[in-house]
Formats: C-alpha cells, structure tokens, sequence
C-alpha cells in the first residue's frame, strides 16, 4: 500500500492518537503528583512515555479488563525481584489522565472538546469500565456550555460511530438535523465519517423528515374532519382565544402549511419551532389575510406555550426513530434513564 | 480434480518444462465452493527473463537472490517466497485472474484484458505494485479507449475502488465523471458504504474545486463571445444576407445554458448544448428576418475549451502539491500531475 494512502486513510483514525501511538525513542518521565505515590503497585505508561504510578486495587475495581489481567495466573514481576511492573498503554497521557482523575479520589480532570470526550469514552469501554463512562457523562452533563453543540454534530457523530459510542452517536445524530442533510453540511468533517456510516445518517435523517411530517399532518385532524377555514378567517372554526395547546389539534389551517415548510431539510423540533421565526409568522399572516383574530406575535403564549408544546410534541414523535449502528439500532428512549434523569441529555445540547 | 491438489496449476500457457519461477496466486479463503475453487491459490509457471525484464520489483527480488535457493520476500509489497518442485515460488497478494491478466500483458500471447471494474482496478493497482509500467498503460489504454469500464454509472463505485488501491490517475479521472451526477446520498446509495471518510472527503473538494473552475471558464467563454456576431454563419438558404445586427434572443438562449450549466455539470454535452440553444425555435436576423445560422459546433467547443482549461488551471496548484508527497516506494513518480488533485487537501492541516 503506497505510504500517502497510508497517510490519507490515517486522517480518518482519532489523529492525535494515531500520531502519538508510534512508539516514542523518548525516555519515559514521571507524571507526577497525584499518581507518583510509593505504595503505588503498578506503572502504566502511556503512548508518549508518560509513568503514571497507579494501584491494581483501584484500577482492577474499575476495570473489568485490568481486574482479569491482573488476577491471571503467572508469575507476577515482583516474584522475579523486579521493580513495580510496567505496562505501556496506547493512549495518550492526557486521556490516561482524564481517566485516572475519574476513577482516583481527585479532582476530575474534564475533556474540553468533543474528541477528547468521545476517545475517553471510547477508552472506557475498551477497558470495560462501565461506572467510569457513567461519570464521565455525568461530567459531561454538568458541563456549561454544552460540549457537543449542532455545529461539529457531524464530526461528533462519525467519531461516536467509529467507537461504536452507540449513546453519543444517536444524541449527535439528533444534532444533525438542524443542518440539511447533503455533502455541503458534512463538509470538511467528512474526514471523520465513514460512508457506511454517512448512509446511516442519511437513513435517519429520512425516517425523522418522515416522522416529523407526520406529526405536522395531524393537526388537519380536526373535530370538523377538514381543514379549519383558511387563514382568512381563522376565527370561523378556531377558537383562537383557546388554542388547544394539549393536543394541538385545533389550529389554524395556516399552521399546517408553515411548519410543514419549516422541515424542509432540517427535521429538528428546535428548528420548526423557532420561536422569532414564528413571530415574524404571525406577522406575515396578519398582515396578508387581515386576520384580526390570530395572537398577536408578542403575545407570551407565542414563547412558553404554543411553541413549546408543539415542540415537545415533535421531539416526541422523533424520540421513536432509531439510528441504526454497526452494533445494532438505538432508539431515544433507551437512554432515557429512571424519573429523576431528565438531564440525561443535556450534555448534548439537547432537551430531554 | 483440484480439490485434491495442493495447489491448482493454470496450465497452458504458464506450464513450461523449462519454467523457472512459480507465481502462486493468492488462496481462496476455508469456505469457498466449488464454483470459488477457479480462486484456490494457483500456479503459474513462468521464467525469470520475461519477470525480470517486465518488472523492476521482480528483477530485485530476483537478481538478489541470496545463497539460498529461495528468493527474497518483501513484506511490504506482501510478497512471501517459498520452493515446490525444486522451484522457488512467489506467493503474491493477487488472486488467480488478477496474475493472469498481469502475465498474458508481459508474454508473447493474446492478452486477456480485465472486463469488469473490480477486476480492472485490481490489474492496475498489481501492476503499479511491481512496476510492470508498460503492462499498466496497454490495459489503461484498453480499459479507457477500446472497451471503456468506468461509466458516469459506476464512476462512484470506480472512484472508491482506485482510491483504495491507491490508483490516483484512476481515481481522479472516475471522480471527473462524478461530475455528471449529482453529489447527493439518492445518487450514491449503498455504493457510499464502501467509502472511506478521506475518500468522500476528497471527492466533496474535487467537485467543489471543479463547479468554481467551471464558473470561472464559463464566465470567461462569455466575455469572449460577446454578442455571438463572430459565431454567425451563412444561411443555405439566404446566401445574400450580410446583415450585422444580431438581436439579443442568441446570447440569451447562450446564458440560460451557461447557468444551467453551471449549476449542473452532467449538461456538458453537445446534445444538451443543442437542445437548450434551440428550444425557442430557429434565430432571426433582426434586420432582414430571415433564418440565422449559428456555427454551434464551434461555439460549444469554444465553451468546452474555456471549462476545461479553467478545470486544469485550478489542478495545478495541487499538482505541486501532490508530487511532493511522493510515497515511499517511489510509484508516484509516474502519476499524471492532474492526478494530485483529489488527494492532495487532505494533507493540509484544517
């Protein structure tokens, strides 16, 4: 295989882990405090000749993969009148780092993008450490601003897809429906996206378009079996003082036809329901029918009730669309946790 | 009869007395069938002079032979040497049709070219691997020329066989007819599973490093045309007419094809040139309106010329930069400089 080939297709790996994978002539050095104690039992070295001096209880009680490591049967190297063993690892210091922090007693140290965050993870679920990926996403919860925003979705997913990060990859693909799903959106994070995966996404994106429209076309299910009347006369057989926000099915018939061209190629509740966009909406439909009896835009109902519910209602309709990974399909409701976990989501920019 | 050999001998024309080196192709994986046993690993009989002449990775593994009766293996190139029959062996990475192709484009005999697109890259990219130039360019000038693989249909599927295999002219020219086809997940279907995130990466720059080439030429064929009066051509039916006024309807009808065109690239056809320039009926002279004639030939060769140098144009400063990312082994050095193109962005920092 031609060396630049190599190269291209090691732009698709994690990069910064990919370089610092190559074995270093470096000579190792100390991390220091606080992993440089002398009841420490083991060295973990990291790819980039970092010691981090470490205790087997600790790591084998995180670790399902360390634990079966340890406790196999051999002569361990302190029988042979060595020094504490060491054991060179292929991550970085800075994600041996952010691990220990998590699983030690300490102040734990937060991965501040979403690639750091979704390697730790990813190195979590090499070493079977099920507790420590749940604090890390606690972490990551807790996190203001939110890590993984709608505008590096795209990379955030390709990578989550490529760790098999089943969670993170159906959160990230949810951010993805605020772009339109076509190359130009993908753009430069195509790098990080594989194009089994980039099917995948598009099939989502499809399914959600599918499920959103849906939901939208509902709301000509009114009691009257048609349409409420046209916008020129809302007030006909809407009672617009009493928009029924519980079930929405009592609109005017304009509604259909806006957020119906809101999806477009954006199935995103957030974006359909943007709240300025349907002020100015209003405006637009008061102004061109002469409705006098529609809200008016400022109206607080607007904000906290209208748009709220019908995006509530949207997200619900999205929450059953699953993302199919490599390991399967996922669908939202499996991580939605236990009542008292509604922040499940938050880390991910997204309302739960 | 094969299934109790160890190994499968090709026969005529590889099965010289006085062969001197065995080629033992690639085996066929445990669960092949009986129809996949044409696959099991096979022997091709074959004498050192036409490999060595033919094949500069071959002359070195061969007229370096060490004391030993085996020859040299290259790890990277995946080529393992072994001994059967008294005879040294090259077990290669190629499976059976692959090696085939390869011997018949090397032996005097009738050549038997890959028809398929699989089986075009996979000849290409084994005969780049042991420099069998000459081999290369008699199936590159058959497999493009006389019985043409790569289609605007399949230009996708062939984009990402090269890219893999690290054909770059190959990939490149397939990502051209990518052009024709517009770049959405409905176009490329279940084809874009095989692709690499760095493969579409550098699909996605190509096109849109082509489409502003494209503009751009398009933009300057209408400067030079102006008002299309150089264009104009006597009337068989009306010899005498020498009117100068052209009316604007030509230049409009020439607009309307040059934004389209623009804006989908699978129009740069004659045909569509044609249809689009007479779509509302023959031109008139606006002076003695009678029926003008445009040299419509020459107007769109005039357009097709402007694109295409602005295309190569925009190639050169990623030719530089592809000929100084020159691999290891060398095999770049006989890329066309347009190749560089599709690949050479990704070895810039974001």
């Amino acid at each position: 295989m031609l060396q630049l080939h190599r190269e291209l297709l090691s732009l698709f790996d994690h990069s910064q882990q990919v370089a610092d994978s190559r074995p270093s002539d470096e000579a190792p050095r100390k991390f220091g405090k606080p992993f440089d104690r002398r009841d420490a039992d083991l060295i973990i070295r990291s790819c980039d000749q970092v010691d981090f001096h470490v205790h087997k209880a600790v790591l084998g009680t995180a670790s399902v993969v360390f634990e079966d490591m340890f406790t196999a049967p051999g002569p361990s190297p302190h029988e042979k009148g060595q020094e504490d063993p060491v054991l060179s690892l292929t991550e970085d210091s800075k994600t041996l780092h952010r691990l220990l922090t998590t699983i030690y007693p300490v102040d734990p140290s937060v991965p501040e993008t979403p690639e750091d965050a979704l390697f730790l993870l990813a190195t979590c679920q090499k070493y079977e450490m099920d507790s420590t990926a749940k604090r890390i996403r606690s972490l990551l919860k807790e996190r203001t601003p939110p890590l993984f925003t709608a505008l590096d979705s795209f990379r955030a997913y390709g990578i989550a897809s490529r760790y098999h990060l089943k969670e993170e990859a159906l959160l990230a693909a949810r951010l993805t429906l605020e772009h339109p799903m076509n190359f130009n959106s993908c753009g430069e994070d195509l790098r990080f996206i594989s194009g089994a995966d980039l099917f995948r996404l598009w099939g989502y994106h499809t399914e959600c378009t599918k499920a959103v429209r849906n939901c939208i076309n509902q709301m000509k299910r009114t009691s009257g079996e048609s349409f409420p009347y046209s916008s020129r006369s809302c007030s006909g057989t809407v009672n617009i003082g009493k928009y029924n926000t519980d079930e929405l099915q009592s609109v005017p018939r304009w509604w259909h036809g806006y957020f119906l061209g809101k999806v477009a190629d954006r199935p995103s509740p957030k974006t359909i329901t943007d709240r300025l966009a349907f002020e100015r909406a209003l405006v637009a439909h008061r102004g061109a029918s002469g409705c006098p009896a529609c809200l008016q835009p400022d109206e607080t109902r607007v904000d906290n009730t209208i748009c709220a519910a019908f995006e509530a209602k949207l997200t619900a309709a999205i929450d059953l669309v699953g993302v199919v990974t490599p390991l399967g399909p996922i669908v939202f409701s499996e991580l939605k946790g236990p009542p008292g976990s509604q922040r499940r989501c938050l880390y991910m920019g997204l309302v739960s | 009869m094969a299934l109790v050999c160890d190994y499968y001998e090709f026969g005529s024309p590889f099965d010289d007395s006085d062969a001197d080196v065995i080629l033992r192709s690639r085996p066929a994986p445990a669960s092949a069938t009986l129809e996949e046993i044409r696959a099991t690993a096979t022997h091709f009989r074959v004498h050192k002079l036409f490999l060595i002449k033919a094949s500069s990775v071959f002359e070195r593994l061969l007229c370096e032979t060490t004391t030993s009766q085996s020859p040299n293996s290259d790890n990277d190139l995946r080529i393992r040497c072994n001994t059967y029959d008294d005879l040294p062996v090259f077990c290669l990475y190629e499976d059976r049709d692959t090696l085939h192709s390869l011997l018949t484009a090397i032996y005097p005999t009738d050549v038997v070219y890959p028809r398929t697109l699989e089986a075009m890259m996979k000849t290409y990219a084994a005969a780049r691997k042991y420099r069998m130039f000459s081999a290369l360019n008699l199936f590159r000038t058959y497999c493009t020329g006389v019985a043409p693989v790569v289609t605007t249909g399949n230009a996708l599927r062939a984009y990402l066989f090269a890219f893999n295999e690290g054909l770059k002219e190959e990939a490149l020219e397939a990502a051209r007819l990518t052009l024709s086809l517009p770049q959405t997940f409905e176009t490329y279907g279940k084809d874009l599973s095989d692709a690499s995130g760095p493969a579409l990466l550098a699909l996605w720059r190509h096109r849109r490093a082509s489409l502003q080439a494209v503009e751009m030429g398009v933009q300057a064929c209408i400067l030079e045309v102006g008002d299309l009066r150089g264009w104009k051509t006597r009337s068989p039916h009306n010899k005498n007419c020498s009117c100068t006024q052209m009316g604007s309807r030509p230049r409009e009808q020439f607009l309307i094809f040059t934004q389209r065109l623009a804006a989908d690239f699978s129009l740069m056809s004659f045909s569509s040139f044609i249809e689009i320039m007479s779509s509302q009926g023959v031109f008139k002279c606006a002076s003695c309106k009678a029926q003008m004639w445009l040299d419509l030939f020459r107007l769109f060769g005039c357009l097709e010329r402007h694109v295409n140098d602005r295309i190569e144009q925009a190639r050169s400063p990623f030719v530089l930069c592809g000929m100084s990312c020159r691999g290891a082994d060398g095999l770049i050095v006989t890329v066309a400089p347009r190749a560089a193109l599709a690949f050479r962005p990704l070895t810039t920092s974001r």
